[in-house]
């Protein structure tokens, strides 16, 4: 991976959004991978463009089958650029989460937020919904970092892989202490053992199905309280 | 058959999902005299072939075919189903979400579903479901989530070979039986499921079509 450093990445991408057709400048102000996520951004948004149709409210029942078919038949068209730009995205985010670093972190935000303005994929694939999430944490927890000097405890995972089975475990064992299916104190040892933040816990309390966020919070803090780690 | 016996079948493909999902079903209270059996189905070629394996590998006269991402919290589940089976022997299909009436176009989530909301009420931890008191939707179909069974009707691998479709499938071929779908009519959540807000379904039209030319044609 060779990766740009030539200004931020905002600044950057804001450029080439403006001067698309400025392939040398694009190609010394991107790593091959970035590159590759814009171009295929770009071939998206041409596809989309030349897909319109007139969006008019059906009204006979010819009028919904038609319409029900035509957003099928945009959907199958989106297939391939999906599947490309999910292994694209998925691919950079694993490079910048094995280097680590706020710096990182903060150009992966950028990127999913381009993407979910842009409404490209991250409501297609259940990654990028977890990884929107694990944002607002790394977000909630670099704001308490700047407030009173905490570890940024999310700055530890290293895969997008790690990061989807690190929520699933955390989901798994508040819904355990919700709905009291062996809650003893696996969750304490689980946060100890992955060095996870009782920030990170908080968002994804927040995000997650989990009906009782309130009786969850109350028995967690219950058993820090009693020293029970 | 067994009529003492349910059997929870679970196409599985993630180890996570599946062990959490079995948690539950250890924790479920299991009536006095009955018999559960669980069996995992990996690597299944599509969801009706895995089901058709799992319904013909067991005796047991209630089955339970859910999502490895499904996790019962209704601790009184089997009693739950099986009391509703044994109310009217006519009811061939208990789910967890249903359609009452099914769009023309045969997608599910465009129609009414139910439950629609959940009631969430004060002291929600006591709450147990009392069909007397509660009573059941009557739906022409079902969510794949999970779909309990008293009567084994075979599964329609031969047209539905993937993963979408197979549940309004089985609805449509119990309902041609002559049996009924009912959907319990529940004030607190009897399952969560870890599905994430994403519309993929990259095959969905494939079987849409195959679903309208087999049941909504004739």
């Amino acid at each position: 991976m060779e990766k740009k450093d030539n200004g931020k990445l905002l600044d950057r991408i804001e450029y080439y959004l403006e001067h698309p057709e400025d392939e040398r400048k694009a190609s010394m102000m991107f790593s091959a991978e970035e590159q590759n996520i814009l171009h295929t951004i770009r071939e998206f948004e041409k596809l989309r463009y030349e897909m319109k149709w007139e969006n008019k409210k059906p009204v006979s029942k010819e009028d919904n089958a038609r319409f029900i078919d035509e957003i099928f038949r945009k959907k199958e068209k989106e297939r391939d650029i999906s599947f490309r730009l999910k292994k694209g995205f998925t691919d950079w985010i694993d490079i910048l989460l094995k280097e680590g670093g706020i710096e990182a972190w903060i150009d992966i935000l950028i990127w999913y937020r381009l993407l979910k303005e842009k409404n490209l994929i991250v409501d297609k694939f259940w990654e990028f919904p977890i990884l929107g999430t694990m944002l607002k944490a790394f977000i909630e927890e670099l704001r308490r970092f700047d407030d009173c000097g905490s570890a940024i405890s999310i700055l530890a995972v290293h895969s997008l892989e790690e990061l989807t089975d690190i929520y699933f475990h955390l989901v798994f064992l508040l819904r355990r202490v919700e709905y009291q299916v062996e809650p003893k104190d696996e969750i304490l040892d689980y946060l100890v053992k992955k060095r996870i933040s009782l920030t990170i816990v908080d968002v994804v309390l927040e995000d997650a199905r989990i009906f009782d966020e309130e009786k969850v919070k109350r028995t967690i803090i219950g058993w820090v309280e009693d020293g029970d780690e | 058959m067994n009529e003492h016996k349910i059997c929870f079948i679970i196409c599985a493909n993630n180890d996570l999902f599946f062990e959490e999902c079995v948690r539950y079903i250890h924790w479920l209270e299991v009536p006095e005299g009955m018999e559960v059996e669980l069996l995992e189905i990996r690597d299944a070629a599509s969801m009706a072939k895995g089901y058709n394996e799992g319904m013909c590998s067991s005796d047991a006269k209630y089955k339970v075919y859910m999502h490895q991402d499904a996790f019962l919290v209704n601790k009184y589940f089997i009693s739950d189903i099986i009391s509703i089976f044994k109310s009217d022997k006519s009811i061939g299909m208990i789910g967890l979400v249903g359609i009452q009436k099914l769009p023309e176009s045969g997608v599910m989530w465009s129609g009414k579903r139910v439950p629609e909301v959940y009631e969430l009420e004060e002291g929600w931890e006591n709450y147990r479901y009392d069909q007397e008191r509660d009573g059941l939707w009557e739906v022409e179909g079902i969510d794949g989530v999970l779909m309990a069974t008293q009567y084994d009707i075979p599964w329609r691998e031969d047209l539905f070979d993937g993963w979408d479709f197979y549940d309004l499938s089985q609805s449509f071929e119990m309902r041609k039986k002559g049996y009924r779908i009912v959907v319990p009519v529940h004030k607190r959540f009897w399952h969560q499921h870890d599905d994430k807000p994403v519309l993929s379904m990259w095959n969905y039209d494939k079987y849409r079509k195959r679903f309208l030319k087999e049941y909504m044609e004739k």
